[in-house]
């Protein structure tokens, strides 16, 4: 970029004072150096995103209005999509069952792996190697679904007979509708976190901060709280917002596990748009479906950025 | 160099593929500096269709291709698929068999390649409907694969096929036109179960009329401490249900799916007016599973689980379709017996699904697999196609594979391996024994009695194609299922009246395409055939229950 | 670090030092469990893969599924199930995946980091805020629904439709450009990856404005600040957003199934994890259309193809992300390096 260098007196000025490598390049004036700049950085990804993400949903979101056939003309049908989707009581369920399984899955499993990231620092550099190996290697979502639908299995299950040889009555796990969602989550507890990110992004506080508490005598928590936890924050923010969007739109888990059952209490939107309403070919509902929970994340979404802020900064 | 698996029968000049290759280089070289690799196909493949018509393959249920000379070398039985294969490319010179990798058995993959065109020319046809025959037919309806009928006469298959296959095509026609050829006969989901221990316990082993008391009885009699009686699948329920003529779609004697021609769905549903008899069938249902502790049943539980529950020896009896008694070989039934120290007939035996208990017949219903056609090959492809099909499926391909089968292994539950056959062949020249030596006569005649089941009326033959999108109705089904696997739930008519509520209110919002009039008309000839039907197949039910319902509900609405 | 260097002799430090070990060796006790199911199932014989409750370690070894791996990993087509499973050597598959692979993350990573750079430390005000939803929005629609678009773009871009229209007045159809069977299918519709920028812009996020401002007075072009003090600053998110990618892209079945199809565009995971799939998901609710799943369940039990075969396949697939991981760990560790010598 050493080529767009328009000089200005006024900025050469500001800058002599501070020079240090002696290189000769000059800024341009803030203002315009910065969009210039901007639009650099953001015009590759931008047409990517406009012609690879959002062309074809606008065409898909087109295909709401349409009697959406995979082949052949289409003809509109206007509204009827959207009519048809708001009448059905299966997705008022669906929206229900969710809502509960986002805020179920975020309230259960989105903390642990920011401690286990904190913590793993704090091991001795050759055994963090190791530990963090096993800590974060993926395993195959195939070997998973098989090992817990082995494990969860009422009669049979692995689990059922730690809990009743600790004493405790039976538990239906799966089979019940009103734990069948704690389960589905339960795996994600430990499992499939993001912690690596947490590594990383640990990594950009200052060695500084905490000496600096040290010397203040702070305690163990102290230093979290007053360190780590802040300085993560915009990291912590925007993979709640990952959380939020991912887990409103979850439905390869519970379908590999339960097929939706029992009841549908484990049925989430996305699922029934897959399960329910594609088999049947009924596209244009689908995407109705679709229309809909991307106006609710959306929403979600712009109403969690008013009220929360990732800088730390501000 | 990617030659190998190609069966290209002009031994001279390039095939097809290398020549796209070369003409994709070319052009991706003449491109701006090489960006993207640009590929002219849409101007090639019409002048190139006429010197060779390539069939595009991704195995079964279409043709495997040509192995080749490694392969046979590996293995020299192959050298008789390719002599066979041989055999019919050089009676139709110009075609080719291509490989290609695609998953033709996920819904929305094949979908998605027939609307860009690119799936192979054969694939499994209920794929296209997710194993659902409605959905399928509406894939028909929206032109998604290649009509048939023309080679379905003009190659003869119409006479090939047996009498009992042919009953079923029903399933496969729309307005007349063909849409899917016949690849398996399908005894349908029944049971398995274990003879020997039904003889340990004492127990009467099961009839093709036994009902769902039957079964509850037998269940609990096989039941030890560390066996359960029966394994079922989560949605087994559903069967339960179906046999005594609740479910959510109109088949033969149900009695909740109610005509109702004012309304714009033209159909209402209807689970409280007899909520009585369904009440205490599904407390039967709860009763085996939660006091007899006779079944092993989970949320999780899918073909998979039951099928492995009954080879582990952990259930005496479980709902599968017999072709899982087919599999050789390690973790095999035939293994199983032979650990026993026990032929296959001693240990393994099948059955249909128990009647309800007021008679009307059980869930088995035989169905007929099929293949369907890339619709966008040409009709010489798809003639080439749909011959290369018959000639494995019906005609010397066939006969000669099996015969081939039987010399490599002279095992003959390999040949005899499904049963019974498309061609209602039961004997082949130079094959010492039938399906009976091979599975034992228990199997056979169990499987023969199911195939002979006169096939029962399907709407599909009375009324016209529905075009407009259908109401899921899952509300049925998750209803079943809490009252499936819930150990406790409230009073069980109430959670019915719910369920109905909202089946009725989805379907409320939806139109038929299909008009009043015509409706009514197909309704009665439907409800004939059914009365008909019912009448010859499930006199009881017929007598008892079906008759009086139809004349108080059915018979105001339709005149 | 929150323990502090000196004075760790301290009993109750100790205690707390010790309990911590012990919480973060309880986990990965608990992590090794599947790795161990995976590996021990994959040493069991087909019937007892089959045994409910499963045993958890193997009671007689049985090597039939890994002598069926290196079939597959040495192209011996003798054995029949490599002849069922793929059509082409495997390294041919192999090679595919890693060019498709490295190709978008060669792309990917900067075009992401870029715009979330931007939006993290260059826009403001209301143009950050639209910017941040226009690249993020599309996480939140199911990918089925844009599948039938997006494919179709790779056919007849820029057109999303099965053929291109014709132009008005000829019968000549507009010109497209096809990139659909060749590697940039995969690589182009890849090109952003909108959870990276979330990972980016979070990461970014935290390097403090007060850098970047001395770095402008000091009179560093934009272009010139992000390569000399952001980049080396950002290693370790780079090397985590490379594996995650490389993770997402190696895995990745139904885009790659639909936009490649010759032998020299296949990539692994649609040759191996296509048939893992369709077993897992066979079954449905109804008399008939069980049976008819049943059957596809069939052809595949036919073929040999059991739950150790499976996991052969599965540990096959995890293998090159396994060494990925490895790759990536060094580089997410370098900023602890540094830090060690501050």
């Amino acid at each position: 970029m050493s080529t767009e260098t328009v000089r200005s007196p006024a900025a050469v000025g500001v800058v002599t004072e501070h020079e240090t490598g002696g290189s000769g390049e000059t800024a341009l004036q803030p203002a315009r150096r910065n969009r210039l700049a901007t639009f650099l950085f953001v015009v590759p990804a931008f047409l990517a995103q406009l012609i690879w993400g959002w062309y074809p949903l606008v065409m898909a979101f087109l295909l709401a209005f349409t009697d959406g056939r995979v082949r052949g003309a289409v003809s509109f049908t206007g509204i009827d999509s959207y009519r048809r989707i708001l009448a059905d009581p299966n997705v008022g369920r669906a929206f229900g069952v969710t809502i509960q399984y986002a805020a179920l899955s975020i309230v259960l499993t989105f903390i642990i792996p920011i401690f286990v990231a904190i913590l793993l620092m704090e091991m001795p550099r050759r055994h963090m190697r190791w530990m963090m190996l096993l800590w974060f290697l993926p395993l195959s979502p195939i070997a998973g679904a098989v090992l817990w639908r082995y494990m969860y299995n009422a009669q049979y299950g692995l689990l059922q007979s730690i809990v009743t040889g600790l004493g405790l009555p039976s538990q239906p796990f799966l089979n019940s509708e009103a734990q069948v969602l704690f389960w589905l989550i339960f795996p994600g507890i430990l499992f499939f976190g993001p912690g690596l990110i947490y590594m990383a992004a640990l990594q950009s506080i200052p060695q500084s901060y905490y000496e600096a508490a040290e010397v203040e005598g702070a305690s163990f928590w102290r230093k979290i709280w007053t360190i780590t936890l802040p300085r993560l924050r915009p990291i912590t923010v925007l993979m709640l917002m990952f959380a939020i969007i991912g887990s409103l739109q979850q439905f390869e888990w519970p379908l590999l596990m339960t097929g939706g059952g029992p009841n549908g209490a484990s049925r989430t939107v996305v699922m029934y748009l897959y399960t329910g309403l594609l088999p049947q070919l009924r596209y244009s509902d689908a995407t109705a479906l679709a229309v809909i929970l991307f106006g609710v994340i959306m929403t979600i979404t712009i109403l969690f950025r008013t009220f929360v802020k990732e800088d730390p900064d501000v | 160099m990617f030659k190998k698996d190609k069966a290209s029968s002009s031994p001279t000049g390039i095939s097809r593929r290398d020549f796209l290759k070369y003409a994709g280089t070319a052009a991706a070289a003449a491109s701006a500096g090489g960006v993207l690799g640009y590929a002219p196909l849409f101007g090639l493949r019409s002048a190139l269709a006429q010197e060779q018509i390539v069939l595009r393959t991704a195995r079964w249920p279409f043709v495997e291709p040509m192995p080749t000379a490694d392969e046979i070398a590996a293995d020299p039985t192959r050298q008789v698929y390719a002599d066979i294969l041989q055999r019919w490319l050089d009676q139709n010179p110009g075609v080719s068999i291509e490989l290609v990798d695609f998953n033709i058995w996920d819904q929305q993959t094949l979908l998605t390649g027939l609307a860009g065109g690119i799936t192979p020319t054969g694939f499994h046809t209920t794929v296209l409907g997710n194993y659902n025959i409605a959905n399928t037919r509406a894939a028909f309806a929206q032109g998604l694969v290649a009509d048939v009928s023309e080679y379905y006469q003009s190659l003869g298959i119409d006479t090939l096929i047996a009498p009992y296959v042919r009953e079923q095509m029903g399933k496969w026609e729309l307005d007349g036109r063909i849409y899917a050829l016949p690849t398996v006969f399908n005894p349908g989901v029944g049971f398995i179960y274990r003879r020997d221990l039904f003889t340990q316990a004492g127990v009467p082993e099961p009839t093709p009329d036994w009902t769902w008391a039957d079964l509850r009885e037998a269940a609990a009699a096989l039941t030890t401490a560390d066996r359960k009686g029966v394994a079922f699948q989560r949605w087994a329920l559903n069967w339960r249900m179906e046999a005594e003529g609740a479910m959510q779609n109109p088949t033969v004697g149900t009695m909740t799916v109610i005509p109702d021609p004012g309304s714009g769905w033209n159909w209402r549903y209807d689970f409280t007016s007899q909520s009585d008899r369904w009440v205490s069938v599904i407390q039967d249902f709860r009763d085996m599973v939660f006091s007899d502790q006779s079944v092993f049943i989970d949320a999780s539980n899918d073909d998979n689980a039951v099928f492995s529950a009954i080879l582990d020896g952990r259930v005496a009896m479980a709902g599968l379709h017999p072709g899982f008694l087919r599999r050789v070989g390690e973790g095999s039934p035939e293994r199983v017996a032979s650990d026993l120290g026990q032929t296959f007939e001693e240990t393994w035996g099948w059955v249909q699904q128990p009647r309800g208990n007021t008679g009307r017949m059980g869930v088995t219903v035989p169905f007929l697999d099929a293949i369907s056609f890339s619709p966008d090959a040409s009709p010489a492809e798809l003639e080439a196609a749909v011959s290369l099909y018959q000639y494995f499926y019906l005609g010397e391909g066939y006969t000669a594979q099996q015969q081939a089968l039987w010399e490599s292994t002279n095992e003959l539950k390999r040949v005899w391996g499904e049963f019974p056959t498309l061609t209602g062949l039961t004997s082949f020249d130079s094959i010492p024994g039938g399906p009976v030596e091979a599975w034992g006569a228990a199997v056979i005649d169990n499987l023969t009695a199911s195939a002979s089941t006169p096939y029962p009326p399907e709407n599909w033959q009375f009324y016209p194609a529905e075009t407009n999108p259908a109401p899921t109705l899952l509300a049925w089904g998750d209803f079943l299922s809490r009252q499936t696997f819930e150990p406790t739930v409230g009073d069980i008519a109430t959670e019915l009246a719910a369920a109905q509520d909202s089946i009725n209110a989805e379907a409320a919002a939806f139109t038929s395409s299909i008009p009043d009039d015509v409706f009514t008309n197909a309704t009665r000839s439907y409800f004939a055939a059914e009365d008909a039907y019912l009448q010859a197949n499930a006199p009881d039910y017929y007598a008892n229950v079906w008759k009086p319902w139809f004349d108080s509900t059915i018979a105001p609405v339709i005149g | 670090m929150l323990f502090p260097k000196v004075g760790r002799k301290q009993f109750k430090l100790r205690v707390a030092w010790w309990t911590v070990v012990a919480i973060m060796l309880l986990g990965i006790l608990l992590h090794l469990f599947p790795f161990v199911f995976m590996i021990s199932t994959s040493l069991k014989s087909g019937s007892e893969t089959m045994r409910f409750p499963p045993t958890l370690l193997p009671q007689e070894i049985d090597t039939s599924a890994w002598e069926l791996f290196f079939n597959v990993v040495t192209v011996n087509s003798a054995d029949q199930r490599i002849r069922d499973l793929l059509r082409e050597p495997f390294w041919l598959y192999f090679r595919n995946s890693l060019i498709q692979v490295f190709g978008i993350i060669a792309i990917s990573l900067p075009v992401t980091a870029f715009a979330a750079y931007a939006n993290s430390k260059l826009q403001k005000g209301w143009r950050q805020r639209v910017a941040f939803l226009f690249f993020i929005g599309t996480l939140m629609v199911p990918g089925v629904v844009t599948l039938i678009p997006a494919f179709l773009l790779t056919r007849n871009f820029p057109f999303a439709l099965p053929s291109p229209p014709l132009i008005p007045g000829t019968t000549t159809p507009f010109p497209i450009l096809r990139i659909w069977d060749t590697h940039w299918a995969v690589i182009i519709p890849a090109a952003f990856n909108a959870f990276n920028y979330l990972l980016f812009k979070g990461y970014f996020d935290t390097i403090p404005n007060s850098i970047i401002q001395a770095a402008r007075v000091d009179g560093g072009s934009e272009f010139n600040i992000f390569r000399r003090i952001i980049l080396p600053m950002s290693v370790p998110v780079f090397a985590v957003a490379a594996w995650l990618q490389f993770e997402a892209s190696w895995n990745a079945l139904l885009w790659p199934m639909l936009t490649t199809q010759s032998a020299d565009t296949v990539p692994t995971s649609v040759a191996i994890n296509g048939l893992i799939q369709r077993m897992l998901v066979a079954g449905t609710m109804s008399g008939p259309e069980s049976a008819s799943s049943s059957q596809s369940l069939q052809q595949l039990l036919n073929a040999g193809l059991t739950w150790n075969g499976m996991m052969v396949l599965g540990i096959l697939q995890t293998i090159p992300v396994f060494f990925m991981f490895i790759v990536c760990r060094e580089y997410l560790m370098r900023g602890i390096r540094i830090r060690g010598l501050k």
